[in-house]
Formats: structure tokens, C-alpha cells, sequence
């Protein structure tokens, strides 16, 4: 389980690292509200890195149609909280289609999520220890490797700012004797600092 | 850069979160905390009167339920302007988690998270507490385990079960002779005649030496549904507390807690299904009280004559409430209220 969210980690860091260079230039950087369930509320930030883009032409009697494709690779981090029950800190990497429209920049992206999320337990964690004893513990945590399936619709309104929408289901492994049930809402915004 | 950012987050959550002062007793409670035993994190929701240094513990049905549920409609509102009421999750149940497997899930893993919640209670609060542990369904099974293991009863002052299932072999005779019985009077006085005869029908055909764990789940339905047909039984607010706040508002997140509840292990089930303890409640000596609807075709009021028959406690009270079924609480809160409140007040 470390293993896996080490490679998670180093995936992220290594696309966040590599993408530095010209990340000013054309990665956009998201920032948004993660709602665990909707309502327990969260910030989510990420980056987007297209790691192959093609386009495709319709040609209509009027006009022409032009749809920009591509795969993308998304990491990301958020947080949230789940008042007086837990906090979630989830380290993720999404792989993706996106779909756009050059016209109006209405887009929609699919995409398979790869998590880590380590759960922090609300309030002290009484932990019994073997002899009997009783240790109070500040935000005890454990930690469940979390894939998701996402479905993304946005604008990219102008070259320097975009808005989204993204649903999430997943589920924690390894969750008890089986898994979770988890959904997310982020409402956010994407922002090209390179074009600022 | 994310990796900075994301720090910065979490010191963020850590520094609001280490603002809230543990505990914080006061006649308005209203706090949580974790129990980590092995490999499962036990959640304790407390809400309620913690002035008073009376506290109950909620040992919550099922099994697959979560101490929340029984959060919500008169009988919790009326405890905890008294006590402080404590609402936890049972193992692989409601809102706990933990990375556990299928030989994780016993009854006696179950005890043993109660004892060290009752330990955790009275170190989180103090030794001068008074703790009463009340058990409804289920919970009456998994609370009376407890009180018969070795001496952990005696950290308690009191016991109180709420149609508790001490012995489920026992049980499904009993709810065929019940729903035989009581059916015969509802099928003569006209009521809900196709219903009962199916039920009766079904019952009937039981093998009382052989009886298989799909029969035991189908008479365990009838037995919910039953409440339905009977007229005899009082309403008032339940422990409902709305479709928003059951889905939406914390800390309770019913969805996760359901979808844990069903992958219960079939091993679990399987021994639940086995549990028999009447033989061993005669090791119960601590004041007692039980509680019972009338008309409790989930478990039969017979099984609370039963723990009345055989605990040796020399304070032992059973209450049989007309006009109930299966969650007394919900049917008449006053009344079941107003016993608790008298049992609390002499015992504690």
C-alpha cells in the first residue's frame, strides 16, 4: 500500500517537475471546491499535462466544425473535512479525454483517478495499547489506495482562464473487509499563469 | 510546487483542528472522538448533559447499523437533557474503519472494543463517572456478551437492554409461536386476514429442530413488518432525523455506514446466528433493566422474561410496554424515558 502511494507521489512530483519548465506557458492550474459527498467542504488544486492532442474537422455547409481531442495526465491534491467524523487528504493522478469545442471552448473530459487518500480521524484517537494501557493520540490516520471514475465539463472562456464542473465516484480498498462508497462535487476554476 | 501547497493545506487543518479543547463536558455536549483497538478506529459520538457525570452508552442494533440512528426523536431529547449520551460504531459498522480481516470480525473482537471504550470513557472523563451501557436488539446480544465476560460488568452501574436478543435459537421459536398466536387473535378479529395467513402458513412449516438461517431472515422481516398491521401500537417522532440530514449533515454519513454494514463477513453472521447465552446469565449481577414492547415480533418479549428468569442481579427490573414493538423508544418515549430516568437516579 506505501509502495503504491509512493509511485502516486513520484508520478505527481515527476509531471509537476518536468512540466515546470513550460508550465507558465501552457499548463493550467486548477483551484477548486471538493465537496466529499457535496457537502463536506474542501480545496482541491491540480495541474493538467496533455500528453497527446490532435484535432479533428467537420466541415458544414456554413462553417467549420473544429474539435480539439486529447489524452491528459492530472495531478492533483485536495483536502476536506467531514465535521466531527474525519478529514480526507487526498493525493490523486488522473488519466484522461478531453474533449473541446474551439468555438465557445465547451469542453468534456473522462477520466480514470489513481488516489491515495489518508483519512484523519476527528478529535484524540484512544489507541489500547497491548498492555493494556490507553494512549491519547492527536489526529491518528490510516491510509486506502482510492481509484475513482470522473466525468469533467468545463469553458475555457479565454486563453488565460477557464471554469469546470467534475463529478467523482470511488471507492477506498481494503476499506474494513471490503470497500467504500465515495463521491465527490469540485467546482473550480483553471487559470494559464503564463498568459497573465 | 503542489507538494508545498499541500503542506501548507494540511498545516492549515492541523492548526484549526488543535484549536478545539478536549473535552469539553458542559450540560450542552456535543463532541467526538475515536477508539483505535488493533486494527479498527471506533468513532464515539457524545451529545447531551455531561454535567450530570451520568453517562449512557448506545450499543446499536443490528448487526450493520450505527450508534447515530438511534440519535434523533423524543426519547434522545428528553436523555440527553439528563445524561450524556454516547453513540458509537460498532467493528466494520457505521462510520468505523480500519484496514481489518474476515477473523477480525468477531463478537468477542465486538466486547472487546466495549471494554476499551469504557475504559477510554472514564479516562476521557473521570473515574467518578457513572456509565450505564444500554443495548437495544443486537445490541442487547453484544452487550450481554459483554456483561458475562469475565469482570468487565462492573465498570458499569447499570445495564439496560432494550429488546435484546440474548439467544437467537430461542428467539426463532418464540417469534413462531408469537406470530401463531397473536396471528389466530388478529385472523379471528378480522385484521389483515391474507397477511397473517401467510405468515402463519410459513411459520408452521418450520422445522423448530432444523431451522436454517434463510427462514430466520425471513421471519426477521415479518417481524419488522408486522408493525404495520398493528393497531395496537403508538407513534410518535422517531429516531428519523429527515432525508437531508441523514444523507448530508455530519457527522453521520449513512451511505458509507450501510455499504459497510452489508459486506459484514458471513463467518459474523454465521456465529450471531448461533449465539445462545441464556445458560450464562445468571453471571449478570449488576443492576438491570429491561425493557420490552409488547407487541416486539423482531424479539419476542419472551426473551425478556427469559433475562429476568436468569440474571442473578438482586436489582433487576423488566417493563413490558403495551402499546410497542420493537423500538419502545420510538412507540411511548415518556414512558420508556421516564423508567430509564428512575433506574439511572437509584443506581448511579
Amino acid at each position: 500500500m506505501k509502495k503504491i502511494s509512493l509511485i502516486l507521489l513520484l508520478i505527481g512530483i515527476n509531471f509537476s517537475v518536468n512540466a515546470q519548465s513550460d508550465f507558465l506557458e501552457q499548463k493550467p492550474i486548477s483551484i477548486s471546491y471538493f465537496g466529499h459527498y457535496y457537502l463536506h467542504p474542501g480545496l482541491k488544486i491540480g495541474t493538467q499535462y496533455d500528453w497527446k492532442t490532435w484535432e479533428k474537422r467537420k466541415e458544414r455547409k456554413k462553417r467549420t466544425i473544429v474539435k480539439t481531442k486529447s489524452l491528459f495526465i492530472s495531478p492533483q491534491i485536495g483536502f476536506y473535512v467531514h465535521p466531527k467524523n474525519h478529514a480526507g487528504l487526498l493525493v490523486n493522478v488522473d488519466f484522461g479525454y478531453q474533449r473541446i469545442k474551439d468555438k465557445h471552448g465547451f469542453y468534456q473530459a473522462y477520466s480514470i483517478g489513481l488516489g491515495y487518500m489518508t483519512q484523519f480521524n476527528s478529535g484524540t484517537t484512544y489507541v489500547g495499547e497491548s498492555d493494556g494501557s490507553i494512549t491519547a493520540k492527536k489526529w491518528a490516520s490510516r491510509a486506502y489506495f482510492m481509484p475513482s471514475l470522473n466525468l469533467e465539463l468545463g469553458q475555457q472562456i479565454n486563453d488565460k482562464i477557464g471554469w469546470y464542473v467534475k463529478g467523482t465516484l470511488a471507492s477506498k480498498l481494503f476499506y474494513n473487509t471490503g470497500v467504500s462508497a465515495e463521491t465527490f462535487l469540485e467546482l473550480g476554476m483553471k487559470f494559464n499563469l503564463g498568459k497573465f | 510546487m503542489l507538494g508545498k501547497i499541500g503542506s501548507l493545506l494540511v498545516f492549515v487543518v492541523l492548526i484549526l483542528a488543535s484549536c478545539q479543547k478536549e473535552p469539553a463536558v458542559s450540560t450542552q455536549m456535543e463532541e467526538s472522538f475515536y477508539i483505535r483497538n488493533g486494527q479498527a478506529d471506533i468513532p464515539a459520538f457524545v451529545y447531551g448533559n455531561g454535567a450530570s457525570k451520568v453517562f449512557i452508552l448506545v450499543v446499536h442494533g443490528g448487526p450493520g447499523g450505527n450508534g447515530l440512528e438511534y440519535r434523533g426523536g423524543t426519547y434522545s431529547e428528553q436523555l440527553e437533557e439528563k445524561y450524556a449520551m454516547v453513540y458509537t460504531d460498532q467493528r466494520h459498522q457505521g462510520n468505523s474503519h480500519g484496514h481489518l480481516s474476515e477473523g477480525d470480525i468477531t463478537i468477542d473482537a465486538m466486547v472487546e472494543d466495549l471494554h476499551l471504550t469504557v475504559k477510554t470513557l472514564k479516562a476521557r472523563y473521570g473515574n467518578d463517572i457513572s456509565l450505564f451501557m444500554m443495548g437495544h436488539s443486537w445490541g442487547g446480544t453484544l452487550g450481554t456478551a459483554y456483561m458475562i465476560k469475565e469482570d468487565y460488568q462492573h465498570e458499569l452501574a447499570g445495564w439496560i437492554e432494550v429488546d435484546g436478543a440474548h439467544d437467537i435459537p430461542l428467539l426463532n421459536i418464540e417469534l413462531i409461536k408469537m406470530i401463531q398466536t397473536i396471528g389466530a387473535e388478529e385472523i379471528t378479529a378480522g385484521n389483515n386476514i391474507s397477511d397473517w395467513n401467510e405468515m402463519i402458513d410459513f411459520v408452521t412449516a418450520i422445522d423448530t429442530n432444523n431451522i436454517t438461517s434463510d427462514q430466520s431472515g425471513v421471519m426477521n422481516a415479518y417481524g419488522h413488518s408486522i408493525e404495520d398491521l398493528l393497531s395496537q401500537l403508538h407513534h410518535s417522532d422517531g429516531a428519523s432525523a429527515g432525508i437531508l440530514t441523514s444523507l448530508f449533515l455530519p457527522p453521520n454519513n449513512p451511505a458509507i455506514s450501510s455499504l459497510s454494514g452489508i459486506q459484514l463477513p458471513q463467518a459474523f453472521m454465521n456465529e450471531v446466528e448461533a449465539k445462545a447465552m441464556t445458560n450464562d446469565l445468571h453471571k449478570i449481577t449488576i443492576p438491570t433493566l429491561l425493557q420490552w414492547g409488547k407487541y416486539d415480533f423482531v424479539v419476542p418479549p419472551a426473551l425478556g422474561y427469559s433475562a429476568f428468569d436468569n440474571i442473578s442481579s438482586a436489582d433487576k427490573y423488566l417493563k413490558i410496554y403495551e402499546h410497542s414493538a420493537h423500538s419502545p423508544m420510538n412507540n411511548e418515549p415518556d414512558l420508556f424515558v421516564a423508567d430509564i430516568v428512575s433506574f439511572i437516579e437509584t443506581h448511579k
